[in-house]
């Protein structure tokens, strides 16, 4: 058996225990995140060897699956993304499951990791976009959730990758005529126009941004920050290995300039929405956004040698986005989802660690002190104030946006209570929020506990 | 009824501008239309003249796959839209015939922007020259494109969506098909529509049960 079928397998059948169990949401929640957790650890023991064995099975780890045409393998190079979001997809499958989450979502975490599996490992020019296609379908059924609202989020997931595909399969087409070069250097050109576009409609560059923000208001928390979380994920993989696959682009455009300005415009968008933000979920929608423009930023600003601090960004970031994502999970449980902020009254009084959790957690994603992304997003204002003052001046003026519509938020959750019979937070919610902002504490006391993780990530993600 | 071969003479007699103006009033309709029959059928007319139109680019076999395609998505749109429908009437007490033909602000917008986009395509022509594919064609195919983008920006609604999508596919497949014709390539486009399809279908159900006056009882 290959480690490609392996993972699908192993992903299939945790998937339907965690729907077996739907009915006790934290034991599902349980399963999936030491199944995910386990199915890491694993991938993260295996070394360059040629086979490993589990449950008495022999597994192949360079064999190759063909099916349909397509080709599959989870090469090291896919492995690295694939981990980390196998460990996102363990963390918030955990948090989801003892804060009330979604029946629906516990279950299918395992099946959107195994999308993510295939689109990570097939022909990254034309399948990848496919895949990443499939994989958005499953995205918007899981943004979608298990009641009826509104499908705004689910149907802008769908509109990036549709919008990107037809570029890609031109791109693919000229690049795979080797003759035309030669004839026809204007279709060459036009081939690798068409490349860059497909790649910049991938990084959801405003006004593409849409669905990150529309997944804040019209998808559980926990669906919104797994979502985005391991679409960037991806969407990082997918890039980079074109990147190198096809060098020739950096001649059209600097990947340096454009990725960084992307992100930017992305976290000044998404400042100036949270500072002006009147319901909960639509501030919550926009710290997606700033997340992931932030991403951009970083990588863009870095480059290959910042490649230590990305790794190590995506692992910390689901520990904060986790506590941001409980606590907001706990208050929409009491007040509907999307609550106006004008709704809010008492929420630090009866829910206090839900509050904490929430506002903490923002301020954290942002990189505030204390928090797990302070060290890491500290190193790139540093970088950003070295190279690109401007795009530091902008990106500073979206992160203290980005503060001011947090606080902003404090006030109303800080109003007294209005309705004596408000009920108070769950312990189990409580204790959640308290461990994963214990964790992104210790995270920036010694931010160095991620080290040897993301070297070795980094060290697979290199093995082309 | 007329044989295959007989049909196939008969679109050869036919020329591209009519069809393609035909073609152009029917995108208008699907945008514009908020009764979602109506909207429904000027989509199937829509992928039956496209279907024609791919004649000129691929044997017939694989031109008419758009009608096979376009009329399972459109099936599909059909069962979906009509589930909601059907329970929002009962439980509302509406009979199934009574037409709800609106001209409200948001119908009167999108009425708006369609006759902005035409106004803009008709005065600015533009046209991106897709290789190897006919001048009109192109030009069909960037209104297309246009189209799609259009329809995206006018509401959240997931037919209307599906709608803008499927013209953005329908343009890409002009454009790819221009360059290519295999069947790995004409499935996979068709492959993509009915994916859309299938998530449109879905999620059509699940926003329209909002609108149930009591979703519990559905």
């Amino acid at each position: 058996m290959s480690l490609f079928v392996f993972l699908l397998l192993m992903l299939g059948i945790l998937s339907v225990l965690a729907s077996l169990m739907r009915g006790f949401t934290p034991l599902a929640g349980l399963i999936v995140a030491i199944g995910l957790g386990g199915l890491a650890w694993w991938l993260w023991q295996l070394s360059n060897q040629e086979t490993a064995t589990a449950f008495g099975r022999i597994i192949f780890l360079q064999r190759s699956n063909t099916l349909l045409g397509f080709s599959f393998l989870l090469s090291p190079l896919a492995r690295a993304p694939f981990v980390l979001i196998l460990v996102w997809g363990a963390i918030m499958a955990l948090a989801a499951g003892f804060t009330r989450s979604e029946r629906s979502l516990i279950p299918a975490i395992p099946l959107l990791a195994g999308a993510f599996q295939i689109a990570l490992s097939v022909d990254p020019l034309l399948w990848t976009p496919f895949w990443l296609m499939v994989t958005a379908v499953l995205m918007g059924i899981i943004a979608q959730g298990s009641q009826p609202r509104s499908a705004r989020a689910a149907l802008r997931i769908l509109a990036t990758p549709i919008l990107a595909f037809p570029f890609f399969l031109f791109a693919a087409w000229v690049f795979s005529q080797s003759a035309v070069a030669a004839d026809d250097p204007k279709l060459w050109a036009n081939a690798w126009r068409a490349l860059l576009i497909g790649m910049l409609i991938f990084t959801s560059p405003v006004p593409l941004h849409a669905w990150i923000p529309a997944l804040g208001e019209a998808a559980s928390p926990f669906a919104g920050a797994l979502l985005v979380g391991s679409w960037q994920i991806a969407v990082y993989a997918f890039l980079r290995r074109l990147l190198f696959a096809y060098p020739a682009i950096t001649e059209f455009v600097d990947p340096g300039l454009w990725l960084p300005w992307i992100g930017v415009i992305q976290m000044v968008w998404a400042g100036v929405f949270m500072f002006g933000s009147q319901r909960l979920g639509q501030l919550w929608g926009y710290l997606l956004l700033w997340m992931y423009g932030a991403t951009f930023l970083t990588w863009g600003l870095t480059g290959e040698l910042g490649g230590d601090a990305l790794f190590g960004m995506f692992l910390a970031t689901p520990i904060a986005l986790a506590a941001a994502a409980a606590g907001l999970q706990s208050i929409v449980h009491r007040f509907g989802e999307n609550p106006a902020f004008s709704k809010l009254h008492g929420v630090t009084e009866r829910m206090p660690f839900s509050s904490l959790g929430f506002l903490a957690g923002g301020l954290f994603l942002l990189g505030w002190p204390l928090g797990a992304l302070f060290p890491i997003r500290l190193s790139v204002w540093q970088v950003a104030e070295f190279r690109a003052g401007n795009m530091f001046l902008w990106g500073v003026l979206a992160w203290i946006l980005a503060g001011i519509g947090l606080i902003r938020a404090l006030r109303h959750l800080a109003t007294p209570v209005e309705d004596p019979s408000l009920p108070r937070e769950s312990t189990l919610t409580a204790w959640t929020i308290g461990g994963l902002l214990t964790i992104s504490l210790m995270l920036s006391i010694n931010p160095a506990l991620f080290a040897q993780l993301s070297e070795r990530l980094l060290i697979w993600f290199n093995t082309f | 009824m007329p044989t295959l071969d007989q049909f196939l003479s008969f679109t050869q007699s036919l020329e591209n501008p009519p069809l393609i103006f035909l073609c152009a009033i029917l995108v208008a309709a699907m945008l514009v239309f908020s009764d979602w029959r109506l909207a429904l059928f000027a989509f199937a007319g829509v992928k039956v003249l496209a279907g024609i139109l791919f004649l000129q680019l691929m044997p017939p076999e694989w031109a008419l796959l758009q009608w096979i395609t376009g009329g399972l998505v459109a099936i599909m749109w059909y069962l979906a839209a009509r589930k909601v429908d059907v329970i929002r009437r009962q439980q509302k007490g509406l009979p199934w015939w009574r037409p709800e033909w609106r001209l409200n602000p948001s119908t009167l917008l999108r009425l708006s922007f369609v006759i902005l986009l035409a106004l803009g395509v008709y005065t600015t022509r533009p046209y991106i020259p897709i290789p190897r594919l006919p001048a009109d064609l192109a030009r069909f195919a960037t209104f297309l494109a246009l189209a799609g983008l259009v329809a995206l920006g006018l509401g959240d609604r997931p037919m209307r969506w599906g709608f803008g999508l499927n013209l953005w596919l329908l343009a890409a497949s002009l454009a790819i098909h221009a360059l290519q014709v295999n069947e790995d390539t004409v499935g996979l486009l068709a492959g993509i529509e009915l994916l859309l399809g299938f998530a449109i279908s879905y999620f059509i159900v699940v926003d329209g049960a909002r609108f149930w006056p009591r979703p519990e009882e559905a």
